[in-house]
């Protein structure tokens, strides 16, 4: 099968959705003549025009407040939000209006629109272009997260995505988007709430986030060699809805159970994941419950500290052997 | 043609409506209540001027709109009783009524924040329905103060939107004055920095409301941009059910001479025979309303599971 990269998987998978609906555009800053500032929807405007490419000003509010109103109509807004740490401007529409239309209006509106972002961390962008901060939204019932980290979930995430009656954020990882993997020509999708096991197992439960699942896969590879450990390696792809099944089987068959993620430890992902895990399987539990994410401090501007700051797969493959004395 | 009678009635509506309303809040029936008293000429009279077809989305003093959108006595008091047959199932109550039927979209708590989703509609309506239908936001003076007041505004300029801007200015923000939040003597001039047009109008004057905004709702669809109209108006009750007004009981009865519905007897020159027989239909049907509310199932929505 053909290679693209995560950002030309994303890329695709917005134009095959603009050709395959009209009612599908893209809002955002940026986002037209430019292709965006990471260039995602590069193309798009030349291809589809102003009407469902639309440049905004910088209004991070007013974006996601538009694209609320766009979808009470039918219609199926991409918008687009350069850094997720920019989320907070936005955060009032999406979890305040667009999660809770649903039940507001007793099933009767749904805001079916999708908020693209991405996370910077690991591209030295500094402590408020490189926040990645999904927690946040999983108290937002009515609103669904994907986090994809290869191409081809990229594109069958999106198109699920787009499906979707209700809200979805999409956490892109701008480290990934030079990443390469085979993704199939045309329209294919990857279902919400239906982790992936990307490489598997009998010792551990990796269960990754993002850009730490090729981290993790580099983890498992260089354990299984050294070691003779043999990690499980469980991408939830969506963190909301948690595919709580896989993962709980998952450590049920290893009994050891490590999240890693670039969010910060407290209150993070993991946090959820780990509870979840707790309530269904403590009893497997061969070791305790190790988090493997950013420390509780903003993200450090200079190269060198941020990759001192960051999760990385040694620090897992560290994290992984002490629980293997 | 506009039946000024039958206007009249619908204000009269919602005021008897929410008095009755707050009886409910206070037996623990209702809940929590933002009223609209003084203001009834607003909502009444824009709505009138609208085409049915119309969009509207509102801020958090809803009753008046609903009526004034046409959504019926009955299945709105059973909403905010949290029954079943409300318009939303019981479970939006009066802060976040929402009834696509009659084009009435969605209801902001939060200050300020309809009016970027009021400019995503009018862009939906313009860009891919390809109606002349328009859209009118209301909000208050006090939300020219939050910043996604000035986003969606600003959107909707840039992008030619056919959006209806409707400010209410009650001179208050919750029991503040408008010297703490507002710099300038009028919102309408804060219209010039956007590039739209915009005037004042007496907004307790239901006859100039209805003149000002079907002008203002026919420039929209003409020419395809936003239009502002502040209409100045008087709160004559509290902001909301269990925070009395900081105002004196003075204060406000200098501005109850303003009462839009006194206005609105005067001009149409009623009697008092007139008057006893239109507040006696309406409290007939907002008793029946209550009643049968009272007896309907709660809502289970949504279902469990």
């Amino acid at each position: 099968m053909r290679e693209i990269t995560y950002l030309e998987a994303i890329n695709e998978a917005l134009r095959e959705a603009m050709e395959r609906e009209k009612k599908v555009f893209l809002m955002g800053e940026q986002i037209g003549a430019y292709g965006g500032a990471f260039k995602v929807t590069s193309g798009l405007l030349q291809k589809f025009g102003p009407e469902r490419v639309m440049d905004t000003p910088i209004s991070e509010a007013a974006i996601v407040g538009a694209a609320v109103g766009a979808s009470l109509l039918g219609l199926k807004p991409v918008a687009e939000i350069m850094y997720m740490d920019f989320m907070p401007l936005s955060m009032d529409q999406l979890v305040t209006h667009a999660a809770k239309l649903h039940y507001f209006s007793g099933g009767q509106l749904e805001a079916g629109m999708i908020l693209r972002t991405q996370y910077s961390l690991g591209r030295a962008h500094g402590a408020q272009h490189s926040g990645f901060l999904p927690a946040w939204f999983l108290q937002a019932p009515g609103l669904k997260v994907a986090v994809p980290s290869t191409p081809y979930d990229a594109k069958g995430l999106l198109n699920a995505a787009l499906k979707e009656r209700g809200p979805v954020l999409f956490v892109e990882g701008a480290m990934l988007y030079k990443s390469k993997g085979e993704v199939p020509e045309g329209y294919y999708e990857v279902p919400f709430g239906q982790a992936e096991v990307k490489r598997g197992g009998k010792d551990i439960t990796v269960v990754a986030i993002s850009r730490m699942v090729p981290e993790a896969l580099a983890t498992a590879e260089s354990l299984a060699s050294s070691k003779g450990i043999e990690v499980e390696v469980v991408d939830p792809r969506t963190i909301q809805p948690l595919d709580k099944k896989t993962i709980v089987d998952s450590v049920k068959k290893t009994g050891r159970l490590v999240v890693a993620s670039d969010d910060m430890k407290t209150g993070g992902v993991g946090a959820e994941i780990g509870a979840t895990v707790f309530e269904e399987a403590i009893d497997y539990l061969k070791a305790p419950l190790v988090r493997v994410c950013s420390p509780d401090i903003p993200v450090p501007f200079a190269p060198p500290l941020e990759r001192e700051y960051m999760p990385n797969a040694q620090k897992l493959e560290q994290a992984i052997e002490k629980l293997f004395p | 043609m506009i039946d000024e009678l039958e206007l009249y009635e619908r204000m009269l509506t919602v005021r008897q409506l929410e008095e009755e309303l707050q009886k409910l809040c206070v037996l623990g029936e209702a809940g929590d209540l933002h009223f609209n008293k003084g203001q009834e000429a607003i909502s009444v009279g824009v709505c009138a001027a609208l085409k049915p077809t119309d969009y509207i989305v509102t801020h958090h003093r809803t009753i008046a709109h609903a009526i004034a959108k046409g959504i019926e006595v009955r299945p709105l008091v059973a909403e905010l009783l949290g029954k079943a047959t409300g318009i939303n199932r019981g479970v939006a109550g009066e802060m976040h009524f929402t009834y696509p039927p009659a084009r009435y979209m969605f209801t902001f708590q939060l200050v300020g924040t309809c009016v970027p989703v009021a400019a995503g509609l009018a862009w939906a309506v313009k860009n891919f329905l390809n109606k002349a239908e328009i859209v009118a936001c209301f909000f208050g003076d006090a939300a020219t103060g939050n910043a996604q007041t000035h986003e969606g505004i600003n959107i909707a300029s840039v992008r030619k939107l056919p959006l209806l801007l409707i400010c209410e200015n009650n001179g208050v923000a919750g029991n503040i004055g408008k010297e703490f939040y507002l710099p300038t003597e009028t919102v309408a001039e804060r219209a010039l920095s956007y590039g739209i047009p915009a005037r004042t109008v007496d907004g307790n004057r239901l006859d100039e409301v209805v003149d000002a905004a079907g002008k203002a709702a026919g420039y929209v669809r003409e020419h395809s941009e936003p239009y502002l109209v502040e209409m100045m108006t008087t709160r004559l009750s509290w902001h909301k059910q269990g925070m009395p007004d900081a105002r004196s009981k003075e204060e406000i009865a200098e501005l109850a001479k303003r009462d839009p519905l006194l206005y609105e007897e005067k001009r149409l020159k009623m009697t008092e025979a007139e008057k006893k027989q239109l507040v006696k239909k309406v409290s007939t049907r907002i008793q029946e309303a209550i009643a049968a509310g009272r007896v309907a199932p709660l809502s289970t929505f949504p279902e469990p599971g």
